[in-house]
């Protein structure tokens, strides 16, 4: 079924086309709900937060073909919340079993992912979900930056921050952060 | 959603390393969760206050024309239309266009919030909606005469500048192409006819001349060159300063005078330094000052005692020669950058930061300096504290005496640089631009 059809129908309370709709998306947001708040019990209840929000209010919704867009704002602003009301504490990144390298190729992946996963969690939780926006949802930068609510310049810069952090850890000699977009409007 | 073309070798290694930590899995939770949210009700549609007004108050994307309110506010809006008309019947006529460059008297602020262009006849004064896009989210600019007021709208793929009178008139786009990654910088020309943008434009890179009529747009041809900013010479329309980058070879960049129409390349042959901060930061900030004879940048240098790497604000006469590093924070870990040239061209107003990562505290604050960098700069203004990030966007008044600034909290605030005070500017966490009027 078109999924713009499934969305009008979830709108006016087919609870059916919702349930079709979170199955259809469920298993991307729990993955980046997991890479944003970086503990799976957190990710779980955000998740559930941002579907429970996401049924409550999609009559609200008055384009369907925004609706990936709308969810993918909702998950962000429960992951951050999370984030907030929890104290900090070390908090353990779930890593799934893998298998030994077989060649130097998979070793050097294998090890860009645990440099990455480390790099990661430096960062701050709206750098990690901006990351999290743009290289794994794929937004385009001015989109992802709608969805945190931050300004185009906040966004390039605190991307550019990230990735400058990314490219230090995965490089022996690589350059410290990079400095934000100051001075301009644009 | 279109995935993004990665053509960045790192790029596509983070995006690899990060759909594998992801590894995603079907929630083992999805069956509670909707047996929850099928015992939970929804709101009725009447509950939602972008169903009874124009604004929308979710992430419609904006078309290309202009939007047509409801019927119930439509006598509102005809209202404030009067108002504005009435408005500018009185003081209309007294208005004269101001000059393009040097002080200026100092008229209305633009500003985006929530979504909206909004517009105060002075700091806190008689807010109110100018246009009402649901997608505005800064890069709010007067063109130098006072009269237009340039703004992007973000639609799904990128942003679309538009043109709106300052008195709201004729809001109307100024081209075709969605500026998408990478867009960096958009620049009036002195003459306030044209917009000019660098970045990814219609998908690849490209240096755009928007006419302010919206009559029609034009790429400007840079064989061989990636553009990264665009400026004007604030007394020349046909002269642009630009930041270059080879597309071949060791990819040098360089800042280039050339003329309007992309011809007439005339490099500085700036020293670059050392590239650690990438090619995004190498040579940036460039700013014409007023007078048109001196361009001051973002240089990258190596401190000579601890080797470290930082930034320091370089002035450059604008053929090139005299390129100097201005004296900066004796502590080689604060960082000095992004110069903004006063309106009379006597001081700079730079960006102070020390990163977290560093081992400091990762803040950001203002400073000023003379415009000759005769002496070192002196802080400023609020402070951004541990935590909070070290971003920090900075104006100056068209009369040179206050200078608006933004926090990456999203605090606006009115600095007078002079005797070092600060208010806060309530109603907008985004930098306003200020109109400059006839003195």
């Amino acid at each position: 079924m078109d999924r713009r059809v499934l969305v009008e129908r979830a709108g006016r309370g087919d609870h059916d086309a919702f349930a079709m709709l979170a199955s259809a998306s469920a298993t991307r947001l729990d993955a980046a709900a997991r890479l944003i708040v970086r503990d799976p019990e957190l990710a779980r209840d955000a998740v559930q937060d941002a579907l429970i929000r996401a049924w409550r209010d999609l009559p609200g919704l008055r384009d369907p073909d925004r609706f990936d867009a709308w969810l993918h704002r909702l998950l962000v602003n429960s992951c951050l919340d999370a984030l907030r009301r929890r104290r900090r504490r070390p908090i353990e990144i779930e890593i799934s079993p893998i298998d030994e390298p077989s060649t130097a190729d998979t070793a050097r992946h294998l090890a860009d992912r645990d440099l990455v996963e480390r790099a990661l969690a430096r960062l701050d939780p709206e750098h990690r979900a901006l990351v999290v926006l743009h290289y794994y949802l794929g937004y385009p930068l001015p989109e992802a930056a709608t969805t945190l609510g931050i300004s185009l310049p906040a966004a390039k810069s605190r991307l550019h921050r990230a990735m400058q952090g990314l490219r230090r850890t995965l490089t022996a000699d690589a350059p410290p952060v990079p400095a934000p977009t100051g001075g301009r409007t644009a | 959603m279109t995935p993004i073309d990665r053509f960045d070798p790192f790029e596509q290694r983070i995006t690899a390393a990060i759909d594998e930590i992801a590894a995603p899995r079907r929630p083992d939770y999805l069956d509670d969760l909707l047996r929850q949210t099928a015992r939970t009700r929804q709101r009725p549609r009447w509950s939602f206050i972008g169903r009874w007004l124009p604004m929308d108050t979710t992430l419609a994307p904006v078309s290309g024309t202009a939007r047509f309110p409801v019927r119930a506010t439509l006598l509102l809006i005809a209202a404030l239309l009067l108002a504005v008309a009435a408005a500018i019947a009185v003081v209309g006529a007294a208005n004269r266009t101001a000059p393009p460059f040097g002080l200026a008297g100092n008229g209305q602020l633009a500003y985006a919030q929530g979504g909206d262009l909004w517009v105060a006849d002075g700091p806190g004064v008689n807010p109110r909606v100018l246009v009402a896009a649901g997608d505005i989210r800064g890069g709010i600019s007067f063109s130098p005469d006072g009269r237009l007021i340039a703004y992007p709208v973000t639609e799904p793929g990128g942003d679309r500048f538009w043109v709106v009178g300052a008195d709201g008139s004729n809001p109307h786009p100024i081209h075709d192409d969605l500026i998408s990654e990478g867009w960096a910088w958009a620049a009036w020309s002195p003459d306030s006819s044209t917009f000019a943008m660098a970045g990814t434009i219609g998908g690849r890179w490209a240096l755009v001349l928007a006419a302010a009529d919206g009559s029609g747009d034009r790429s400007v041809p840079m064989d061989g060159y990636r553009p990264w900013d665009v400026g004007f010479n604030p007394r020349d329309p046909d002269q642009m300063l630009l930041r270059l980058q080879e597309t071949q070879g060791i990819r040098a960049l360089d800042l280039y005078v050339a003329d309007a129409d992309g011809t007439g390349l005339r490099p500085l042959r700036l020293r670059t330094g050392p590239r650690a901060f990438g090619d995004t930061y190498t040579l940036s900030g460039s700013a014409w000052s007023p007078g048109a004879d001196v361009i001051a940048y973002n240089g990258i240098d190596t401190d000579p005692e601890t080797l470290i790497t930082r930034f320091r604000v370089h002035l450059v006469n604008a053929d090139g020669t005299g390129d100097r590093a201005l004296p900066g924070p004796d502590d080689p870990n604060i960082q000095e950058a992004w110069p903004t040239w006063s309106p009379d061209g006597r001081w700079l107003i730079v960006q102070r930061w020390r990163w977290r990562d560093s081992g400091d505290k990762g803040d950001g604050w203002m400073a000023i300096m003379p415009g000759d960098g005769s002496e070192p700069a002196r802080d400023i203004g609020p402070r951004l504290t541990e935590g909070d990030g070290t971003n920090v966007v900075k104006a100056w008044s068209p009369d040179g005496t206050k200078v608006l600034m933004e926090l990456e909290t999203g605090e606006v605030y009115l600095v007078d640089p002079f005797a070092d005070t600060w208010e806060r500017l309530p109603g907008t966490s985004l930098l306003p631009d200020w109109q400059r009027t006839a003195p």
